[in-house]
């Protein structure tokens, strides 16, 4: 029937879905990506596992019957720290990469759509936050704030929001000089509802791309810094707080299990993340569209 | 304030001025030089000239979708030139502009239904009904002479000469005292511009709206248009009612458009 061969060509969204389909890798990172999540977000639901519990007895125990993954410095289980540091990480990834999407989003939208003075403040803003080395900042907002989850989202949303920024003002810039804004701002349209209906399906292909990227390096960072004990208090389980029980020798050579499980989560999570990332980038970038 | 002409202007620009590249710069570009016109109710004023010779930045500037550098824009006799970003939708309330190309002005992602309604979405915010949407839009396509059931197609599914008619509905459905057309017939083939001309005279006789149409083809101005402005270089050189221009033009440049359409002698469309 021609109607379904045309509903199926019209919408932009599956032959988006199709294309993302095709790239296997992005598809096999997606899946275990999907499953990463729900073990850590739904696999505490399912277990009577407690990362707070210490066993004085088991101290830096290797993976028994009892213990998987072995237990930690602390006597305690490493497989139950590795599922809620998962949780704490993930967190802390996700909800950063989404508010620097949504503050990248709404500011960009304003500079570009807007010009002028607006885009010329919010642009020089944007380079000054660039220029500064972002570990080192969060370093310190963490050290004035206290290493809270909270101070990390904050701190780590308010220096990866460029990214999305430029992305959406450099559409933006494109898009106001078209017939069809043109058009709407004729019919009497205002910025909300441009940014609503003409700018939103313009750039959340790229946007998607940008969170993942910077979910990624948030997750990295949430590492580095528990790792150097200047992000969260150590009892909270993170994956980088994990590591940073790595920092001795005797540990790295001799106790595998208290550091190959975080940091293969770290390192897996990150390269699914950039795959699905990749894979959405070729599925909605129109020029990848073979 | 001025006394208010007879018949009644709806849409006038003084001392229009535009440049492009910078004023007073070396690569300076003058689009404008100080342009007057006007549009009378219920009028249809055609606007010719050469490509460049600055009549579509002139219907920009009248829509608001371009700053002018100078002069003024009156919109039923009040001056809305320093309204800034808001002039196009000042403007849009009188007056509603019909894109050269309606492949860039109408949106690729949505039906041809949500198109013609996004106006009266955009003014009513949303608070209209799904069955008002579907009869409104069947009465304007029906307007143009499209079938109701193109509702439910995209735009790439339609002919040239179809989304310029889907074009004009969406312009018809913000109930227009007047018509901007930049060139709309530019893109499309001889036999598609006779009918879309037909149209738009089928369409001012029923709604009996004014037009002010910007091209650089005759025969469709002179079925359309009872005065013509022609510009050169940015300025205006000859106006005047379209017959008399048409059959004793006193400007070079109008005399050479004239001599460059040897079909101008065939009447012109009833």
């Amino acid at each position: 029937m021609s109607r379904g061969l045309a509903g199926l060509r019209a919408g932009l969204a599956r032959p988006a879905v199709l294309r993302f389909t095709a790239h296997r890798l992005a598809v096999v990172a997606a899946v275990l990506l999907t499953i990463v999540l729900a073990i850590v977000f739904f696999g505490p639901l399912l277990t009577s596992l407690d990362p707070h519990h210490v066993d004085p007895s088991q101290y830096r125990q290797p993976p028994s019957s009892d213990h998987p993954l072995g237990t930690d410095s602390a006597g305690r289980d490493v497989l139950a720290r590795l599922i809620y540091g998962g949780r704490t990480s993930l967190t802390i990834g996700i909800s950063a990469s989404l508010a620097a999407a949504v503050l990248g989003f709404g500011l960009g939208a304003l500079a570009g759509m807007t010009g002028g003075v607006v885009d010329s403040v919010l642009s020089r803003i944007v380079d000054v936050i660039q220029s500064f080395p972002a570990l080192i900042i969060i370093i310190l907002l963490a050290a004035l704030m206290g290493g809270s989850m909270t101070t990390l989202v904050v701190s780590m949303a308010a220096l990866e929001w460029p990214i999305a920024y430029r992305v959406v003002r450099t559409t933006c810039l494109s898009l106001r000089e078209q017939d069809t804004i043109r058009a709407a701002r004729g019919f009497g349209a205002r910025l909300p509802y441009l940014l609503r209906w003409h700018v939103l399906p313009e750039v959340v292909g790229p946007l998607v791309v940008v969170i993942t990227v910077v979910a990624a390096v948030c997750v990295l960072l949430e590492a580095a810094l528990s790792f150097l004990g200047l992000g969260l208090p150590a009892d909270v389980p993170s994956w980088g707080n994990m590591l940073s029980d790595a920092r001795s020798l005797t540990v790295l050579k001799n106790m595998p299990w208290l550091w190959i499980p975080p940091g293969a989560a770290i390192a897996g999570t990150v390269l699914m993340i950039n795959f699905v990332g990749d894979g959405i980038r070729e599925a909605t970038d129109p020029r990848q569209s073979r | 304030m001025t006394s208010v002409p007879t018949p009644p202007v709806l849409l006038e620009g003084r001392g229009l001025a535009k440049s492009y590249g910078g004023r007073g710069r070396r690569l300076e570009h003058v689009a404008l030089g100080g342009v007057d016109v006007a549009l009378p109710v219920d009028a249809s004023v055609g606007l010719v000239g050469q490509s460049g010779s600055g009549k579509s930045t002139l219907a920009k500037i009248l829509a608001g979708h371009v700053e002018p550098d100078g002069g003024t824009v009156s919109l039923r006799g009040e001056d809305i030139t320093s309204t800034g970003g808001r002039r196009a939708a000042q403007v849009g309330k009188v007056a509603q502009y019909v894109f050269q190309d309606p492949a860039a002005a109408l949106s690729h992602r949505l039906p041809v239904r949500d198109l013609i309604w996004e106006p009266v979405r955009v003014r009513s915010d949303r608070r209209s009904r799904r069955g008002d949407q579907d009869h409104d839009v069947a009465r304007h396509l029906d307007l143009v002479s499209l079938p109701s059931g193109l509702a439910g197609r995209h735009l790439h599914e339609l002919s040239g000469g179809q989304r310029q008619r889907v074009a004009l509905a969406r312009a018809l459905i913000c109930q227009p005292d007047a018509l901007i057309l930049d060139e709309p017939l530019a893109s499309l083939d001889v036999s598609t511009q006779a009918q879309i001309v037909q149209l738009l005279v089928d369409l001012r006789a029923q709604l009996s709206f004014a037009i002010f149409m910007v091209s650089h083809d005759l025969p469709v101005v002179r079925a359309l248009c009872d005065q013509l402005v022609v510009m050169h270089n940015g300025v205006v050189v000859e106006r005047g009612a379209t017959e008399s221009v048409l059959l004793d033009p006193h400007s070079a440049p109008m005399q050479r458009l004239i001599e460059a359409c040897p079909e101008i002698d065939v009447p012109p469309v009833p």
